[in-house]
């Protein structure tokens, strides 16, 4: 290793501000410190990230700086922006849509958005053994999973949909359904991704092969896992940054 | 070559080891400016010790 | 392997040879299934078809293949014109891609509306045919609704040329101007805005401009678009920086004029399907 040592000033002297420890306190927590602290936050580098597959400094900058929002589907979006240390810029984190229902919001997103959230019923969260609240967007239902309360759920929903940045938008699914996924594609987005556990020839249809993560037993629970950074196959950086597809795993 | 400063946020040392690496071949090398942390640690590389700058007294430039 | 089915349109066969030989290399070999020209296509079986393979489209163009194909109800996504094949970084898929992928491009000057004529693409954007300056570009970037929303008006006619004896209309957008060049009246230039302002597909964009300015190019880095493309004459390091080689094109006048040769294809400098998909800056030898 040829690493070598002197005292510098932080200002002008330094590249990169590599937070050790990080995902502990997570990149969000982070910024705002650093803020507090008047550190230069586009220097930050949260340390987990560097080992993540296909990492280089400029692909995860060019990241950052692309303010990109990620319309999805369910967690998927909100849990690869956790694994990447990047902020939501978007409402549809902590919830999910039914396949026909993202596909009927995904053809006019922005109408959809305008609506006014009404509340629906409350519906069984299984895994959190509690009740949450559904609600109705247009004609469309969203549910509110990792919320209990409706009115919270509302003003997160609020907040987060104002920050949509709708020059740059990374449109995700996944669906057991070839029909699903052939609708899917044809949807106008530059850069759309539809998980799929068969091989297809469509251009939007990511394959992940349901043998590989024997850890998981449906489609969603596999792309819930590649999100989170337990099993990577596909390039991240690239995927968010380009909509490419560069398979890290044989499948 | 890159300048960096490490600032250590938990004792969560997982990761620092890979991401130096990572860093150093990607860039021909690291330039280990210096360490801070919210309490004095004392970190060594090839048995040498890293200059710890106190949290208080990194130079933010104003 | 793929069935190609030849459909010569007018008798300029310059491409034929070219095109065939690149779809054999990116297909991984073709079968020519039949030839056929003009109206005799019609009735002509295409259900096992991949590609109809358009012979002299270019002295044409794709829009006006694109009608006769639909009068004689062809299948328009099987249609391909000679010359594309024949462009650098063409591979079928890229291009089905591509087409599929509904692209508008918001372009500073003709570079959008000739780059989508070179590659057969539909324009969806009104920025076609017309120029901003640098500076009022990115102003429009940093608010493209705003700005689409509004009304343009009727400025002055700026210098005459061939395209409009009597000076082209220069149209106001709130406070930028619109150099509406290749239009002779304000009327019609306000009508043809109005009219491509409608088919933009806000959820894939590339904007493209290009400037001798780094404060500009700095300026339009820090834009939150996810495909930008910035042209220069200089070595930069930021990311939406696409570095032009003075060198390359002894002919071009200018660094404006240099893109302009780009945009005709007299030097393609990038691989256009990878800068068009996705903003990959792909050098081309040239």
């Amino acid at each position: 290793m040829s690493i070598s040592f002197r005292s510098t000033r932080l200002t002008g002297g330094v590249d990169v501000l590599l937070v050790v420890g990080a995902i502990q306190i997570g990149m969000s927590n982070i910024a705002k410190i650093a803020r507090q602290l008047k550190l230069p936050d586009e220097k930050l580098l949260g340390d987990w990230i560097v080992c993540l597959p296909g990492f280089t400094l400029d692909k995860y900058r060019q990241l950052q700086r692309s303010q990109l929002s990620i319309l999805s589907m369910n967690c998927f979006g909100g849990l690869i922006s956790h694994t990447l240390g990047l902020p939501f810029r978007s409402p549809t984190v902590n919830m999910f849509f039914r396949e026909n229902e993202f596909l009927r919001f995904l053809h006019a997103p922005r109408v959809y958005l305008e609506e006014m959230p009404i509340f629906k019923e409350f519906a069984w969260e299984r895994n959190l053994k509690r009740d949450y609240p559904v609600v109705i967007l247009g004609n469309i239902d969203v549910h509110f999973n990792h919320y209990t309360d409706f009115d919270e759920a509302v003003k997160i929903w609020n907040r987060r949909k104002a920050r949509i940045n709708w020059y740059n938008l990374f449109v995700t699914m996944y669906t057991d359904s070839e029909e699903i996924l052939r609708k899917f594609d044809t949807l106008p987005f530059g850069k759309k991704v539809c998980f799929v556990p068969f091989k297809s020839d469509l251009d939007s249809a990511w394959y992940i092969n349901p043998e590989i993560d024997k850890d998981a037993t449906t489609i969603g629970s596999h792309v819930n896992r590649f999100a989170s950074g337990v099993i990577f196959y596909y390039d991240v950086f690239d995927m968010l940054l380009y909509g490419k597809k560069t398979p890290l795993i044989e499948m | 070559m890159k300048k960096i400063l490490l600032w250590f946020v938990s004792n969560d040392k997982r990761f620092f080891q890979g991401a130096i690496t990572i860093l150093e071949r990607q860039h021909n090398g690291l330039y280990i400016v210096g360490v801070t942390a919210g309490v004095p640690i004392q970190l060594q590389v090839n048995g040498k010790n890293v200059n710890f700058i106190p949290f208080d007294k990194v130079d933010r430039g104003g | 392997m793929k069935k190609v089915l030849l459909w010569f349109i007018t008798d300029d066969a310059r491409h034929l040879e070219g095109a065939l030989d690149k779809l054999n290399q990116v297909c991984g070999g073709i079968d020519l299934v039949a030839s056929v020209a003009g109206a005799d296509i019609d009735g002509v079986r295409t259900d096992d078809i991949d590609v109809i393979l358009v012979v002299g489209a270019k002295s044409i163009g794709m829009s006006d293949v694109v009608k006769a194909a639909r009068q004689l109800h062809l299948p328009e996504e099987k249609l391909l014109g000679d010359w594309i094949a024949c462009l650098p970084g063409f591979t079928l898929d890229k291009y089905r891609r591509l087409q599929r992928s509904q692209l508008s491009i918001l372009s500073m000057n003709c570079f959008g509306g000739c780059v989508s004529h070179m590659l057969g693409l539909p324009f969806r954007s009104p920025t076609v045919n017309m120029f901003f300056s640098d500076e009022d570009f990115v102003k429009f970037l940093h608010a493209p609704k705003f700005y689409l929303e509004s009304e343009p008006r009727f400025e002055r006619l700026d210098f005459s040329w061939a395209g409009a004896p009597n000076g082209y209309p220069v149209l106001a957008l709130e406070d930028i101007r619109l150099n509406m060049m290749h239009y002779k009246t304000a009327d019609a230039a306000v009508d043809k805005w109005l009219k491509r302002k409608a088919r933009i597909n806000w959820y894939n964009s590339i904007a493209i401009m290009f400037t001798e300015d780094e404060k500009i190019l700095r300026e339009f880095d820090a834009l939150p678009f996810g495909k930008k493309v910035c042209f220069v004459p200089f070595e930069s390091d930021a990311d939406s920086a696409w570095h032009i080689n003075p060198d390359v094109d002894a002919a071009a006048t200018s660094f404006a004029d240099r893109i302009n040769r780009f945009s005709f294809g007299h030097f393609i400098y990038f691989d256009l399907f990878d800068m068009l998909l996705y903003d990959r800056k792909t050098p081309l030898e040239i």
